[in-house]
């Protein structure tokens, strides 16, 4: 896991899919009401073109640490991807990794981008980073790969992320309908009467808001 | 007046005569998958229809992608084959390598539309109903596949190696209508009423 700078490191993340029906577990937030707050508020619910002032604000006149500018950045880059302006959302998520290039998170929101633009390529190498950072988004980082593995049409590595997924974060009940998804054809030949999984919606790749403020 | 009331019946004999004369195959193309107008799914000839339009479809865009050549395929076949040989222990990089390659996602491309093409056939050379509509299932289930050909054309356009969007034939990508939704409509108009049919029939009827 790369070092961060003291002090940092309590900044909180919270997960969630994009526009899927399961939101996922949301941590503690803390009070505040800083334009910066009001652009991770935006970027964790279903904010769109207006909120994006907030992070514009945030980021032009509010005092941020660098790890909170960097979030802002990243938050307001899903703002933008959300009302599919990707050029803007790219620009933010690259400012976002030149300052805290230690952040998982901020990898795994720039690729979400990048595979909407189909640059697949780039978008795996961030998923690899996030990766091998190893902080508390290992989970959603697999979980992404493993979506982007099985669009590329290799279920094998698909399979294998989507279990590090769901072993890294077992409580997840998005990790384990994915995987038993993933499995399906396999179980259906080998096990033809066993219970009909429930019908699942298309998993979404998983976004992560950042919290200001903490840090 | 007896003459008028004669030729008020004529004409609603002629009226009735016009419109329960069946729809001419000809009229019916594959976007009536989309928008059903005069599509009938129990009309043998209809379901042909589409299935020639949608060959025409398919084609077009099959026509616009490069075949591979075979050095490539060799190739493909070898980094395929090592994977396989290192099994479990291929590393997810060595995978994504072989997944985002250009070569991959064109055999990936092209098998697709071979395999559709192929099911289309399986569709007009089928004799009996429920083996056609088995065929129409095939295809169904292949034109909704998106992210295959999505992804394969992204990989393909990024090289070069098929003309933009803008540039395709016009037939091969109705503008707005991707083939998913011909895929979706095959769903919805030809096999799901040929389902309902067979669980309306009295018990015996449907072997």
């Amino acid at each position: 896991m790369a070092d961060r700078p003291p002090g940092l490191c309590t900044s909180l993340f919270i997960w969630l899919c994009l526009m899927a029906p399961c939101a996922f577990a949301a941590q503690t937030v803390l009070f505040n009401e800083s334009a910066a707050f009001e652009c991770y508020q935006a970027a964790l619910h279903d904010g769109g073109q207006f909120d994006i002032d907030s992070c514009s604000m945030a980021l032009e006149y509010q005092a941020l640490n660098r790890v909170d500018r960097a979030a802002t950045h990243s938050n307001r880059g899903l703002l933008y991807a959300r009302i599919g302006d990707l050029r803007e959302a790219l620009r933010d998520h690259d400012r976002a990794v030149k300052l805290a290039p230690e952040i998982a998170s901020i990898y795994i929101n720039r690729s979400n981008s990048l595979v909407r633009i189909t640059r697949f390529e780039a978008a795996m190498r961030d998923l690899e980073m996030a990766i091998e950072i190893a902080d508390d988004s290992l989970a959603y980082a697999h979980y992404n790969r493993a979506l982007l593995f099985q669009r590329l049409g290799d279920s094998q590595a698909a399979r294998a992320d989507a279990e590090k997924a769901a072993e890294i974060a077992p409580e997840s009940k998005g990790y384990q309908a994915f995987l038993r998804r993933l499995q399906a054809p396999v179980e259906v030949e080998s096990e033809v009467e066993s219970e009909i999984a429930p019908p699942m919606g298309k998993p979404e790749l998983e976004i992560q808001p950042r919290a200001p403020g903490q840090g | 007046m007896k003459q008028l009331t004669l030729s008020a019946a004529l004409m609603g004999l002629v009226v009735a005569m016009f419109s329960q004369q069946p729809v001419l195959a000809q009229a019916v193309s594959a976007w009536e998958l989309v928008h059903p107008t005069r599509f009938d799914w129990e009309i043998r000839s209809h379901r042909q229809r589409i299935a020639e339009d949608l060959i025409s479809r398919v084609s077009l865009l099959a026509a616009v992608v490069p075949a591979q050549s075979e050095e490539q395929a060799r190739q493909l076949d070898e980094i395929a084959a090592g994977l396989d040989a290192l099994g479990e222990n291929a590393t997810p990089r060595q995978r994504s390598k072989l997944f985002l390659s250009r070569a991959f996602q064109h055999r990936r491309l092209l098998d697709m539309l071979a395999d559709t093409l192929k099911a289309l056939d399986c569709v007009q050379a089928a004799g009996a109903i429920a083996l056609e509509m088995h065929c129409w299932a095939q295809v169904s289930v292949l034109l909704m596949d998106e992210e295959t050909m999505d992804v394969a054309l992204a990989v393909l356009r990024s090289a070069r190696m098929i003309p933009r969007d803008e540039d395709m034939p016009v037939k091969a990508q109705d503008p707005k209508v991707w083939y998913g939704e011909y895929g979706r409509g095959i769903v919805s108009h030809i096999v799901k009423p040929f389902l309902a049919s067979l669980a309306q029939a009295p018990e015996g009827e449907n072997g």
